[in-house]
């Protein structure tokens, strides 16, 4: 398999309520990571990324957060060179397929406006940044719920594998105060109530003085499973990439400032490009069932 | 001041997220579409139609009509003047 390195990453996190008791600190909460650097929140202007204005008002508060996040992370990069947009979500856009389903209600099933449920499609994301790019080759994502951006970065690092230059990845997905709701009923709701999450990669099979980290391996594995178990099969997998649990950093998914959510692997390995050092795993156990490993050595 | 127009303005900026704009900002003898006004598009004329629709209760029957009622602010508010049912 080719080496596939990561040479950018950006995260945009903003979320507007809490439901945790342990936050007492803010009910709201921003941050931008962009390549290792925190963006101060004043100095923090989607203008600035989406430049189109008729574009950026009509799109809903995940698509601008993903595009942004997405974009930043091609900075630079030229559109022939990108080899593929592959993104994931495990509930997609929950606020603009909201904001259709009361339209539909509202105006009683009639004169609807096309907006949020074009802007609803999993896709958007992709799509809106392909298009402001100009990227014309392959363009996916992938709606798995809990593996949603193990399946994109899989299909990410094949790509690379399979001859692409460089292969932009990421995972996003908000919540809302409805489907929190719904959530907290089924005992799988995340610690934000209301707000957005967004995190993106950019692979590429060459190493630069601006590389990150090498990417070894996304492992998954669906089930319920005793702890021993899954501890065994951990163990296994580092084992097979030469290195094991206790000598390398871990980066679990419910650490992070919302909480354990469907795409929260790709925060995650955000902040661990930031905080880690040398061979790091990304651990990811949602809801019990969705059991993933990513393999990397940050460099 | 008019009220109808200022009106409008407020009920634009909500339907169109025009989030930029101030309604002060808004001339309304200034085109709505193309350029030298708000650079409004297909897709807002269809939230305009919606907007008269819900708020003021008027169907555009002839399309080719939309192209003289949309032009401005004022010539929206001139037709609403003329055909509301309702004024909510």
């Amino acid at each position: 398999m080719r080496h596939c390195y990561i040479n950018g990453y950006a995260l945009i996190i903003s979320v507007d309520g809490f439901d945790s008791v342990d936050r007492d600190d803010s009910k709201a909460f921003f941050d931008c990571l962009y390549n290792g650097s925190h963006v101060p929140r004043d100095s923090f202007d989607y203008k600035k990324i989406i430049s189109d204005g008729n574009l950026r008002r009509r799109m809903g508060p995940l698509v601008k957060s993903g595009v942004a996040a997405g974009l930043l992370c091609l900075d630079g990069v030229p559109s022939d060179s990108v080899g593929g947009i592959v993104t994931a979500t495990g509930l997609g856009f929950l606020s603009d397929t909201e904001r259709f389903m009361n339209d539909m209600i509202d105006r009683n099933e009639s004169m609807l406006n096309p907006s949020p449920f074009m802007q609803s499609t999993f896709n958007t994301v992709g799509s809106h940044i392909a298009m402001i790019r100009g990227i014309h080759s392959y363009n996916m994502t992938y709606v798995h719920r809990g593996f949603s951006f193990e399946s994109a970065l899989s299909d990410a690092m094949m790509l690379i594998d399979e001859g692409a230059e460089t292969v932009l990845a990421g995972g996003f997905d908000e919540m809302t105060f409805p489907v929190h709701k719904l959530l907290v009923r089924l005992g799988s709701a995340p610690k934000f109530q209301n707000g957005e999450i967004s995190g993106f990669v950019l692979l590429s099979s060459i190493r630069t003085g601006n590389t990150f980290a090498e990417l070894h391996c996304v492992k998954t594995r669906y089930g319920h499973f005793s702890e021993e178990n899954l501890e065994k099969w951990r163990s296994d997998v580092a084992l097979s990439y030469g290195t094991d649990l206790e000598s390398a950093g871990i980066f679990d998914c419910d650490s992070s400032v919302s909480g354990p959510y469907m795409t929260d692997s790709a925060s995650v390995l955000c902040n661990a490009l930031e905080k880690g050092s040398g061979k790091t795993f990304i651990r990811n156990d949602f809801c019990g069932k969705n059991h993933s490993l990513i393999l990397l050595d940050i460099l | 001041m008019d009220e109808l127009i200022e009106k409008l303005k407020k009920q634009l900026i909500e339907a169109l997220n025009l989030e930029e704009m101030e309604p002060e900002k808004i001339d309304p003898e200034a085109p709505l579409f193309g350029e030298g006004g708000l650079g409004l598009d297909s897709i807002d004329a269809l939230e305009i139609i919606l907007l008269l629709d819900k708020n003021y209760h008027i169907k555009i029957k002839n399309p080719a009509e939309g192209k003289a009622i949309f032009y401005s602010v004022g010539t929206m508010a001139d037709y609403i003047r003329n055909h509301s049912v309702s004024d909510k």
